[in-house]
């Protein structure tokens, strides 16, 4: 990012013709596809019954894995960084694997063989973390990452079309952008900017944590200006992880950085029709064993139903969101990943569930086992699951 | 049963005595109910373990305590199928009208099963792990009741009940909580069970189903045994099985001090005690269920004169002194339950200040941090790969 307006603006024209310019970014009818993490987004696409996760050996080797709903891996490579999220490329057969923050690479896998088709390395005084999307057509990749000089969050753009190469970057609206997602209007970039400001030289350790300002940020992305913002009620509350559903609920996690024993809400909700956060009451018995952290949100595709983790408590928690109340929890330790997925012939819809110490579940969505789990020896599956 | 009756099994001891096996407390508590809990030989062998803690030549290798744990074990997965094929056999009988099994005799039988499985649930390892066991043989917590509503439609219906129908039905209604419902819930108060009705076909459907999970855990935590015995498989070495278990204990005593206590007792709430909270509320064995767990994993804990259990392997790990406080810690919180009633929902009821469970709170929540605070960071364990991420 250049530091002058001028420079700014100029910046932003040729990005702007850039996008304009991508080959693929039409698309007939004004059909949304959005990215690609979640069930809302396998809309105009067949998903494969398989869900890429990143995970971890008894030995701290680190892997992209592709496994199924019922929990067989059908293939893992190795790669060299730890990594978060993954997607899909609406239309490839590319699977994307985000190195977690502060890491510096994208690994791109073919997802029937596994095979490493390229791999990405982070813009100098840039590194990522952990998410990204695609636009609807495909044609560009959006990354979340850190501004490392000025501590500023970014939205990295590569165009895929040019072996990924990286054609600019927008503000992400915020400190220490973490979860991207693209909208189901095709037009929007959904992030959570958790607020909290890290830098490589002190690797993980949190710098602001009493000034920290979280937002869900809802930004063009083609123009990168930014079309909505909301705040949590406390500024500790590090908004982190979301799903959308396919009318547009928008739902994602906190992690509080305050004391233990404080208690403040975990889930929080945009509904479409409102420019409001709408916050979630966590019942007061439930304070103590979330432990303040949530770890990954998947939405039901019809978005009545959200699934949040809670690895600290041991609990999958499911939450009703016409009610706006906790409907239901279920135990499973260190539970992380979690997916909403589509019926296929061997399984019924629900949500796959996966966790550290390399279990794998199929949930209904009365909240319980449907299927497995099924437990893989020498794995640790890693925070989240991604639809392919 | 009656609230007391672990009361009077097991009398306040002094610190002296202590040591006495917790198995031979839980049988002493389960003989008043009728039940044989432990198999003869393992308690001769548990008998012996307060003058053989730690004691001289008790092998401390960690190939020793893991095939310790795995044999142990594999008796209690055995006794858990055997009181299940237990409960099968007597509902069959009685809800044929066959022989003289009365309906506290199905209680019992069902309380007795409960007993078995909370001595195997917590282990996290083998089967019970798999194809969600441990939510089918007991569905907890059941914050909805789905138990009560799916009781009610099966009932409702008219479709035969047996144990092929019941395998296409909810895992809710798979296992020892519909059968608590059935035998327990105030619903049924003045409408007992009884014979050749459709209760008691759902009952025969329900508890054979289960005999059936319990048979099939058995057998396949015999195939599985081997690995926690000799360190292969799931585990890389027999180190790595010890550990585990000392995982799985951290786990389950967190899980046992916030959910099957703090949260029904009220402690994260304002105070205000839920009785509906407490685990096996309708069948009254909220505290009996974790005194079985307890005692469980101190058998592990502790060994016996050949085996040092796994405090012996971890003397040679860590600081003695912290091994030596959590086998302190077992002992006071085995004391501490001693003199408590099975029921924790009815105790919740009368006496939601009881000074007794204060103090088995305060016990256990020692005997946790021990392990989470004290002896994991000490081996170098950490509790989850998730948990502990911060992304």
């Amino acid at each position: 990012m250049l530091d002058t307006h001028a420079a700014q603006a100029r910046q932003r024209r040729r990005l702007i013709k850039a996008l304009a310019c991508t080959p693929l970014m039409s698309l007939p009818g004004g059909m949304a596809v959005a990215g690609g993490n979640n069930a809302a987004s396998a809309q105009g696409r067949k998903p494969l019954g398989v869900a890429i996760s990143a995970c971890d050996d008894d030995t701290g080797q680190h892997f992209a894995s592709c496994t199924s709903y019922q929990g067989v891996e059908r293939w893992r490579q190795p790669i060299r960084q730890r990594a978060h999220g993954a997607t899909r490329h609406p239309y490839k057969p590319w699977a994307l694997i985000f190195s977690r923050r502060p890491g510096t690479e994208i690994n791109i896998f073919h997802l029937d063989s596994g095979e490493r088709i390229a791999r990405i390395e982070a813009a100098q005084d840039r590194h990522f973390y952990g998410h990204g999307v695609f636009s609807p057509d495909g044609g560009l990749l959006y990354t979340t990452e850190n501004a490392i000089a000025p501590g500023e969050g970014r939205i990295g753009i590569y165009d895929v079309n040019r072996d990924f190469t990286r054609i600019g970057e927008f503000a992400s609206g915020g400190i220490g952008p973490h979860e991207i997602r693209l909208h189901p209007d095709g037009q929007q970039l959904i992030i959570a900017n958790g607020g909290i400001l890290t830098r490589p030289e002190t690797g993980r350790v949190k710098l602001n944590l009493d000034t920290m300002q979280p937002n869900l940020t809802l930004l063009d992305h083609v123009s990168g200006e930014i079309r909505w913002q909301g705040e949590p009620s406390h500024h500790q509350l590090s908004l982190r992880h979301l799903d959308v559903s396919r009318d547009g609920t928008i739902v994602a996690g906190y992690q509080y950085q305050g004391p233990a024993s404080d208690h403040h809400p975990l889930v929080v909700v945009k509904h479409p029709s409102s420019d409001r956060l709408q916050e979630l009451p966590l019942p007061q018995e439930y304070v103590p064993q979330f432990k303040q952290y949530i770890a990954s949100i998947a939405i039901a595709p019809q978005g009545h139903l959200a699934v949040a983790t809670a690895p600290r408590g041991n609990l999958i928690t499911l939450w009703n969101l016409a009610a706006g109340e906790l409907e239901t929890t279920l135990d499973f330790a260190d539970c992380a990943g979690v997916l909403a997925v589509p019926v296929t012939q061997e399984t019924p819809a629900g949500f796959v569930v996966s966790n550290g110490r390399g279990e794998w579940l199929l949930i209904d969505e009365e909240g319980l086992p449907a299927m497995g789990p099924v437990r893989l020896a020498n794995t640790h599956w890693d925070n989240h699951l991604a639809l392919m | 049963m009656s609230r007391d009756t672990f009361t009077h099994a097991a009398t306040p001891m002094k610190p002296a005595q202590r040591k006495t096996s917790p198995l031979a407390l839980m049988a002493c508590g389960m003989t008043l109910m009728g039940v044989t809990l432990f198999a003869t030989s393992t308690l001769a062998a548990t008998d012996s373990i307060a003058a053989n803690t730690g004691a001289a030549g008790a092998d401390t290798s960690a190939e020793a305590v893991s095939q310790f744990a795995a044999d142990t074990l594999s008796e209690a997965h055995q006794q858990l199928a055997s009181r299940l094929q237990q409960l099968a056999q007597h509902t069959q009988a009685f809800c044929s009208a066959k022989g003289d099994i009365t309906l506290e005799t199905l209680k019992q039988d069902w309380r007795s099963a409960m007993l078995g499985l909370n001595q195997v649930n917590w282990v996290e390892m083998g089967p019970i792990l798999q194809n969600s066991r441990q939510w089918q043989l007991y569905f907890w917590p059941d914050k909805k009741d789905l138990v009560a509503r799916k009781t009610r439609a099966l009932l409702a219906g008219d479709a035969p009940i047996t144990v092929e129908s019941l395998a296409e039905q909810s895992i809710v209604m798979q296992g020892l909580g519909s059968v608590e419902y059935q035998l327990f819930d105030a619903r049924y108060a003045d409408s007992p069970l009884t014979a050749d009705s459709r209760r008691c076909e759902l009952m025969t459907a329900n508890t054979a189903y289960a005999a059936n999970t319990g048979k099939t855990l058995h057998d396949e935590w015999q195939q599985f045994a081997p690995q926690l015995a000799e360190g292969t498989g799931a585990f890389s070495d027999p180190r790595d099985a010890v550990l585990s278990l000392v995982r799985a204990m951290t786990v389950q005593l967190e899980a046992i001090k916030d959910r099957k206590l703090r949260r029904p007792i009220g402690l994260d709430n304002g105070g205000t005690a839920n009785p509906y909270a407490a685990e096996s509320w309708r069948g009254g064995m909220g505290l009996a269920n974790i005194g079985a767990t307890l005692a469980m994993m101190e058998t592990i804990w502790l060994g016996n004169d050949e085996v040092a259990g796994i405090h012996g392997y971890l003397n040679q790990q860590v600081d003695p002194r912290m091994v030596a406080s959590t086998t302190g810690d077992f002992a006071d919180a085995r004391d501490a339950f001693a003199t408590l009633p099975t029921d924790l929902a009815a105790l919740l009821r009368d006496d939601p200040r009881n000074g007794e469970l204060q103090q088995a709170m305060i016990h256990i929540e020692t005997l946790q941090a021990g392990f989470a605070d004290t002896l994991n960071p000490a081996l170098g364990l950490s509790l989850g790969f998730n948990s502990t991420d911060g992304d």
